[in-house]
């Protein structure tokens, strides 16, 4: 009997043992890759788009983004030829292209000047300059000298001559904090910075100011300001260069109807211009206020004799827009207008120029200047050297998808113009004359995308139940017509299977588009015709409905990324910035109301909570309802526990402060049915509230119900809301300040409230749905003294459930802190600087510096089998929970943490990491077991399935879900659940979007790829054909036995 | 403009130093590291290169999608098509240096620059195991660094084709298997037992 009862150990502890194996060797079949995931690489939304003309025939699109993305778009297909992706920090300020290379300068206090090759991406050379105390917000500008290798460029607080190879600069000129340059204009010999003066008392209205600086030697001829009331960078200034008369700067006064103009390096002349004349047309003076000005091109090596701008003004309220170019003869200056045209009903939303090649050598080349209509749809002209327009072009497009047009650029393809619109919700499109389709485009919204939420979607209905609903809804009513429907629809399925035979010449689920859709054109892809409405069996196929801050909501399928359709949200014409997104109403079977995502977010014109509802499968707004600006800004948005059961909507909410620091909880739908039903909840709301990073306590709130009904039936009246009493206050200690807060994402499920150990006992897991772990810095660079805090925190009492100090953590920008919480787990990383980081330490230290991963499990006692034994979870009955913990090495910087989410949470769990090597890696959550044995397994830890502990965490390539997609700038991961148990849907996004599927203990309940149907069909038929034919063999010689 | 002295100083502020340090930590230095840099702490450069090897025959695939990583994101740079890459701005101390390429794996290498008796900066770069000390003991690496990829990920699975041993080592064929021999085997076996036996066996299962 013992002798059985140690064999059924060991038998549990193979089973244990292979499972854990099986689970740790799974990798991604090759055959998987690109079908089950897929990848969209972006570079984010263009500030600078540069055509450049490497020969006759070849051109390259050049463009730096606000995701700090220096990318080559190829001009015919506008995919990524290249692209570079700066630190998080290093904004590109500067790009220019000429001779095959590209110039960035990037960065802010600490600048970087590099020059790529145009053609591979390869950086050619480099320049960085240090931090420099004397550096003045927002400068920096680069420039390359003409006839030359070199580089002339604003670096922190410098102007520097750089030449490629050497690791010290030409020269360099102090600027000693004057100005804020922004702008260096070239002549033959000399180089002019261009500055907003640092406000003085003495002078604090804003000014330009101009060092002269001698391009050979480096010395400063001469230091001035002009321009008072003007900035570099206004639509009421333009800079002019031209080879025959040098450099100018055109600009008018806010309210006077005079342009000045400034030769750069003389204080005399100076010009005036009358706008009328300018123009050549009798205006009215508050029409002449309305004049903006637009370079058309900023290249000096493209820079004609005659130099040209674009004015566009009012006249009779239709715009104007006119070509000026510049001559000079003289002492006296004119401007003459080339071109001229009048926009009727619309906005010219940009312009740009390009030569059909850039032809340095041939300043006279006809240029051209695109105007771009947007009202409805967009239409476009190119203007060369007359009124009447050498090409047009229309394009159909709602400013409801991606925003109203906010530029237009224009290059040329083999001769072709083509002209490229960006709107500000991040879309760019590439069109052609006679054609009102886009010949591509690139949808860079995602690319800051803030939050996004998993929509399950109905499986597919059989045509059968779908005619049957169609004819007579009712009929649908019986689930016994129902299982008639379904087993007639799929009899007809294997007639049909059987038919196409046996599905020999079919493709397989997978292959038929991962959309399970057909190909569609650009135009279609852009404003798909009919949303994706419709899972699959599986639910693999649901949409993923994204909320960005350039003011975006995008819904898209979760299989092959196939877009269902786009919203662009703006309060008062300016894009609001997305926060949150919720599924505030499910699909529900046999129910005609659509499922609703609310958004919340922020509007950038009064910086108040925006909050909009919309129709999941289709963006619009539901129910006819529209964008609402709620009169305060929130400080946090979280879904609560009540569905309104008027239209069936789960309810949000809005905690926000007054104006006398009180703390309140707004809810949406803000009705009364969705306050009574928020006040129907028997459990209280509580919720914890800090001032973000930096803060240096954490509070905790209830939200109060009144009391009476009465007074619930005039909320809706008085459209308050609740008030919310604090709870409790946790000061965190003397020195020590708020990185993040870190609490559960979305409802958790848990399938064994406890462990069972290898001796049969269980030790019960800690489940506290409160729980928050917050992490804090410890003293700061100054003091040297570093580290980091973390508190496990109960969210309703506020008690310390447990707290530890990681010496020597240190959290930057660069170097970030990211936790998450999964069931009874808290897992965290952050950098160990592996000493204190006083410069004398760090110099004389040699302890080991890198990431650390710590893992936090939390049971309810150390002793096996010890619970709670109360029926409910309370927050007031104060147990401590035991924690374990272990420290783990990072295999490599990380950037973002999830983990994996299945139905029932049987299956096991991976934690997914996003790397700062493009990567998405996903490691088994056994491997983060604290009770790993530090030493060898005894038989009851190995019967358990626990390995002995070792702090690095390998690098499995098997275990890159993302596999040779290099996944950039991952920010975030989300997980959902599929209808299979053993597979969970996992996303990443940042930069790029990356989806894919993952089975963390196996596809335990799939067929697998090579099982085949076929097979399993013949040898049924041939075992009942073996039947048919050896039944009367055996017949007949039974017969025969008989008679013998 | 400053004199050309002054530009001495910059350049110790800018780049640096940074030398060949042979096992002795004996080095040539930057005569720059002498000169005292005003107000910003001085700050070094670390150079180096991406070598081929067979696994990886042309570092200028690195160019587009890799970086230089100190200490995990504090100070990045780009590496160059033919695989030279210089970090700036970094301070005294010890540092972890690693590249971040999606496709090639790299060794880490613990980097210390220290200031030696004459106040040159000098840089020790060795290799470090992750989760094991820096050990002070391991050879330096000359510099500048010249490093090699030490393998290609390979990020998929083969999937097992076809295989008799696997189909028959499956447990329901040898249940089947088992299940045939005692169908046909056994009854064999019987048939050859003597008569005799197989009687005496039969009384004894019945005593």
């Amino acid at each position: 009997m013992l002798g059985g009862v140690s064999l059924s150990k060991v038998a549990l502890s193979l089973t244990l043992a292979i499972g854990s194996l099986s689970s740790f060797a799974h990798g991604l079949f090759p055959d998987e890759a690109g079908r089950i995931d897929w990848h969209r690489a972006q570079i984010g939304r263009p500030t600078k788009i540069v055509p450049y003309a490497f020969n006759e025939t070849d051109t390259g699109l050049f463009a730096i983004t606000d995701r700090n993305t220096l990318a080559s778009l190829s001009p015919a297909s506008g995919k990524i030829v290249w692209r570079q992706t700066f630190g998080s920090d290093e904004t590109i300020k500067a790009l220019r292209v000429r001779d095959g290379r590209a110039l960035t300068l990037s960065g802010a206090n600490e600048t970087h000047v590099r020059v790529w090759d145009a053609a591979s991406g390869g950086l050619v050379w480099g320049f960085s300059q240090p931090p420099d105390a004397n550096y003045r917000r927002g400068s920096g500008a680069a420039e390359f000298v003409e006839k030359s290798e070199d580089v002339v460029a604003v670096v922190g607080d410098s102007l520097v001559r750089l030449t490629p190879g050497a690791t010290v600069p030409v020269w360099e000129v102090p600027l000693n904090a004057t100005a804020a340059y922004k702008r260096i204009v070239l002549e033959d010999k000399t180089a002019f910075v261009v500055g907003d003066a640092r406000p003085t008392k003495k002078n604090p209205k804003p000014r330009m100011q101009v060092v002269e600086v001698d391009l050979e030697s480096g010395s400063v001829k001469q230091k001035y300001q002009f321009a008072g009331g003007q900035a570099v960078r206004s639509n009421r200034v333009v800079f002019l260069q031209s080879r025959e008369y040098g450099s100018y700067v055109v600009w008018r006064d806010e309210k006077n109807i005079v342009w000045f103009v400034h030769r750069l390096g003389m204080s005399d002349p100076e010009w005036e211009i009358y706008h009328a004349k300018l123009v050549q047309v009798e205006l009215m003076p508050a029409d002449m206020l309305t004049s903006t000005m637009y370079e058309i091109d900023t290249d000096p090596a493209l820079n004609a004799n005659h130099p040209r701008f674009i004015m566009t003004y009012l006249k009779d309220d239709k715009i104007k827009t006119i070509v000026v170019e510049m001559y000079r003869s003289g002492d006296k200056l004119e401007m003459r207008k080339v071109a001229g045209f009048r926009s009727d009903d619309a906005v010219v939303a940009g312009c740009g120029i390009s030569a059909p090649k850039n032809d340095a050598a041939n300043p006279n080349a006809p240029r051209a200047v695109v105007s771009v209509r947007a009202s409805d749809d967009v239409s476009w002209r190119v203007y060369t050297d007359s009124k009447t327009p050498t090409h047009t072009g229309d394009f159909v497009y709602s400013k409801d998808t991606y925003g109203p047009v906010r530029s237009a650029t224009l290059y040329h393809v083999g001769g072709e113009p083509r002209v490229l619109v960006q709107t500000s919700g991040g879309l760019v499109a590439a069109l052609a004359p006679g054609s009102s389709e886009p010949l591509w485009f690139r949808d860079e919204s995602l690319s800051h995308a803030t939050d996004m939420a998993f929509l399950e979607l109905p499986p597919p209905v059989s045509s059968a139940e779908y005619a049957a609903k169609a004819t007579d809804p009712s009929v649908l009513g019986s689930p016994v017509t129902r299982y008639i429907l379904r087993w007639a629809e799929s009899a007809k399925s294997i007639v049909s299977w059987v038919t196409s035979g046996f599905g020999f010449f079919a493709n397989s689920p997978d292959a038929v588009g991962a959309s399970g859709q057909a190909a569609r054109t650009v135009a279609e892809e852009l404003v798909p015709a009919s949303p994706i409405v419709v899972g699959d069996h599986f639910g693999f196929r649901k949409l993923s409905v994204f909320g960005t801050s350039s003011g975006v909501v995008a819904a898209l399928s979760t299989q092959g990324g196939s877009r269902s359709w786009t919203r662009f949200l703006a309060d008062n014409g300016t894009a609001v910035s997305i926060d949150n997104v919720f599924v505030t109403r499910r699909n529900q079977p046999m129910s005609t109301s659509a499922p609703l995502v609310t958004v919340v977010g922020r509007s950038r014109v009064s910086g108040n909570t925006v909050v909009a509802v919309l129709n999941a499968l289709t963006g619009e707004f539901a129910d006819d309802s529209e964008l609402t600006v709620l009169p305060y800004s929130h400080a946090k948005v979280f879904e609560l526990p009540a569905v309104d059961t008027l239209n069936n909507q789960q309810l949000i909410g809005l905690v926000y402060r007054d104006p006398e620091s009180q703390t309140h909880l707004g809810i949406w739908p803000s009705t009364a049915s969705a306050a009574k039903a928020f006040c129907a909840v028997t459990e209280p709301v509580f919720f914890d509230l800090n001032d973000g990073a930096g803060s240096t306590d954490l509070r905790g709130f209830r939200a109060e119900c009144p009391a009476s009904e009465a007074e619930l039936d005039s909320w809706a009246e008085s459209s308050s809301s609740f008030a919310a009493s604090e709870q409790w206050k946790f000061g965190l200690p003397e020195g020590e300040t708020l990185i993040s807060t870190t609490g559960y994402d979305g409802a958790q499920s848990t399938a064994l409230l406890g462990r069972v150990l290898g001796d049969r006992s269980v030790l019960y897991k800690y489940l506290n749905p409160h729980l928050v772990t917050v992490a804090t810095r410890i003293g700061d660079d100054e003091t040297g003294s570093r580290g980091i805090g973390i508190y496990m925190i109960d969210r309703v009492t506020g008690s310390l459930l447990y707290s530890t100090v990681h010496a020597n953590a240190h959290v930057t920008k660069k170097q970030p802190f990211l936790a998450i919480q999964s069931e009874n787990r808290v897992i965290y990383q952050f950098w160990q600087e592996g000493s204190p980081a006083t410069a004398e330490a760090k110099a004389h230290s040699s302890a080991v510096r890198g990431y650390v991963t710590v893992v936090a499990d939390l049971y309810e006692s150390d002793k096996p089998d010890t619970r709670d034994e109360s029926r409910a979870f309370s927050s007031y009955d104060l147990v401590l929970p035991h924690v374990v913990t272990a420290a783990f090495v990072a295999p490599e910087p990380a950037s973002a943490l999830g983990v994996t989410r299945t139905g029932s949470n049987i299956s096991t769990r991976d934690v997914v990491f996003g790397l700062a090597s493009s990567k998405l890696l996903s490691l088994p959550d056994q491997m983060f077991d604290p009770r790993r044995p530090k030493r060898a397994a005894t038989k009851d830890e190995q019967a358990e399935g626990l390995v002995p502990y070792a702090a690095p965490l390998a690098l499995d390539p098997k275990r890159v879900l993302s596999h040779y997609n290099a996944v950039a700038g991952i920010a975030h991961i989300r997980a959902a659940p599929t209808h299979l148990e053993s597979t969970s849907l996992v996303a990443a996004y940042g930069l790029d979007l990356f989806f894919t599927r993952t089975s963390p203990s196996g596809t335990f309940d799939q067929l697998s790829p090579s099982f085949s149907k076929v097979n399993l069909v013949v040898t049924t038929l041939a075992l009942a054909v073996g039947c048919l034919l050896g039944g009367p063999m055996v017949r007949r010689k039974l017969t025969n036995q008989a008679w013998a | 403009m400053r004199a050309p002295a002054t530009w001495s100083m910059l350049a110790l502020v800018q780049s640096l130093i940074v030398l060949l340090l042979a096992l002795t930590f004996a080095s040539a230095t930057d005569p720059a590291a002498n000169a005292d840099s005003p107000g910003s702490p001085k700050t070094y450069r670390l150079r180096g290169a991406i070598t081929a090897n067979d696994i990886l025959p042309d570092p200028a695939v690195l160019a587009t999608t890799a970086r230089v990583q100190v200490n995990g994101g504090e100070h990045t740079a780009f590496i160059q098509p033919d695989g030279a890459f210089s970090v700036d701005n970094l301070s005294l101390g010890h540092s972890l240096f690693e590249i971040a390429s999606a496709n090639y794996s790299f060794p880490k290498i613990h980097i210390h620059i220290s200031l030696n008796e004459q106040g040159r900066a000098a840089i020790a770069a060795r290799y470090v195991q992750p989760g094991a000390d820096w050990s002070e003991d391991a050879p330096v690496l000359p510099y500048p660094l010249r490093i090699a990829a030490t393998a290609k990920y390979d990020f998929y699975t083969p999937r097992q084709g076809f295989s008799i041993i696997s189909m028959f080592s499956n447990p329901y064929m040898m249940m089947v298997g088992a299940s045939l021999v005692a169908v046909f085997l056994l009854p064999k076996l019987q048939a050859n037992i003597d008569p005799e036996i197989l009687d005496e066996m039969n009384k004894k299962t019945k005593g």
